[in-house]
């Protein structure tokens, strides 16, 4: 910062009057009322302290719209967006169970599914809709070794 | 005085504390910033300028530009107080050189009229204050801004240099010449304030 530096030499010349006990007298003089100026701060009043909350409560406001603005919506891609349509990742987790447990019960059902299931089919006009050869050796297969030829399935229907 | 627990409460919380609760959103803060600094800050200013109209205006300014910055706050890095001398100083800086610039000189000051007796010390006590402020108006920039940190706001000189971003023998250089330069500007007033008869 550029300084004056006129002003310094003004004031040597105008206080070259005085002598030294002068100078000094008179600097702690001014210093005691320079300290004096201190005294008697000003008390905000409410019109300025009002002005100055609403100050800070509007900029306080900019910061949660700028908060929003961060965080522009995003173009999901078609696998998020039915992902999004079911449920998200909850529901698709509980729907892949679901099929997964439906696959293993069509390909290995119960025993006595058969035999409970076939007379309400034979109801419902289907007979002998699905038979399942029973073969124990691949149902207890460890690591669920089974395959598609293990099963004889017979569908028909009548009429 | 005994402060009210609340009262305790609140001063517990640093200036940054609050500063940073102020820039997550905490309306609460926003009331508590206020009402800390608002008053800190109009008195360094009105300090500094001796007109409220004034003092008022940069107060309102300096405030905004520190609730603006709170986001971007680097914590641990400066001390809020530190910063509002620093901004509040520069603010008031700018006003009195405008003043130096387009107001009347120390010597250009109409002289008062004669007073009544019962008023007269009333008033020479304003005169002096009167002189005083617009000698420190007067001084160069760096030179008032280190008497007045020093003098009106009681900042120690490692505060000042921090404040003023130089070294302490910066400090100590600019105060000394800065009271040489009031006494010079005052010395030849000095019968007309009053000084002679102290």
């Amino acid at each position: 910062m550029t300084e004056r530096k006129t002003p310094d030499r003004k004031f040597d010349n105008t206080s070259s009057d005085l002598s030294d006990a002068e100078i000094l007298s008179f600097e702690a003089a001014l210093m005691r009322d320079l300290d004096g100026l201190a005294d008697g701060a000003p008390v905000a009043s409410s019109d300025l302290m009002a002005r100055v909350l609403a100050d800070a409560t509007a900029v306080q406001a900019t910061f949660g719209a700028a908060d929003v603005a961060e965080a522009p919506a995003r173009a999901l891609s078609v696998w998020a967006q039915i992902g999004a349509a079911l449920g998200g990742w909850p529901a698709i987790s509980g729907l892949a169970t679901a099929t997964v447990a439906g696959v293993w019960i069509g390909v290995s059902p119960p025993a006595q599914l058969s035999t409970q299931v076939s007379p309400l089919l034979e109801l419902a006009g289907l007979t002998g809709v699905v038979s399942v050869q029973d073969d124990s050796d691949w149902l207890l297969e460890p690591g669920f070794g089974f395959g598609l030829d293990s099963l004889d399935l017979d569908v028909t229907t009548e009429g | 005085m005994a402060l009210d627990s609340a009262s305790k409460e609140a001063q517990a919380i640093s200036d940054e504390a609050l500063l940073v609760s102020f820039a997550n959103g905490d309306a609460l803060a926003a009331r508590d910033l206020t009402l800390r600094l608002t008053p800190r800050v109009l008195g360094q200013a009105w300090r500094m300028l001796g007109d409220m109209a004034e003092a008022e205006d940069v107060t309102q300014e300096a405030l905004m530009r520190l609730f603006k910055l709170a986001p971007d706050w680097r914590q641990g890095e400066a001390q809020v107080s530190t910063w509002l001398y620093r901004v509040v100083a520069n603010l008031c800086t700018d006003r009195l050189r405008k003043r130096r610039r387009a107001g009347p000189g120390l010597d250009e000051i109409a002289e008062p009229a004669d007073p009544a007796p019962e008023v007269a010390q009333q008033l020479q006590e304003a005169n002096r204050q009167a002189a005083l402020r617009q000698a420190l108006a007067d001084l160069p920039d760096r030179q008032g801004q280190a008497v007045r940190l020093r003098h009106l706001e009681g900042l120690a000189n490692p505060e000042i240099a921090e404040v003023m971003d130089i070294t302490t023998e910066a400090v100590e250089s600019l105060v000394a010449r800065g009271k040489r330069a009031l006494v010079g500007l005052l010395a030849g007033r000095r019968a007309e304030l009053g000084y002679d008869d102290d």
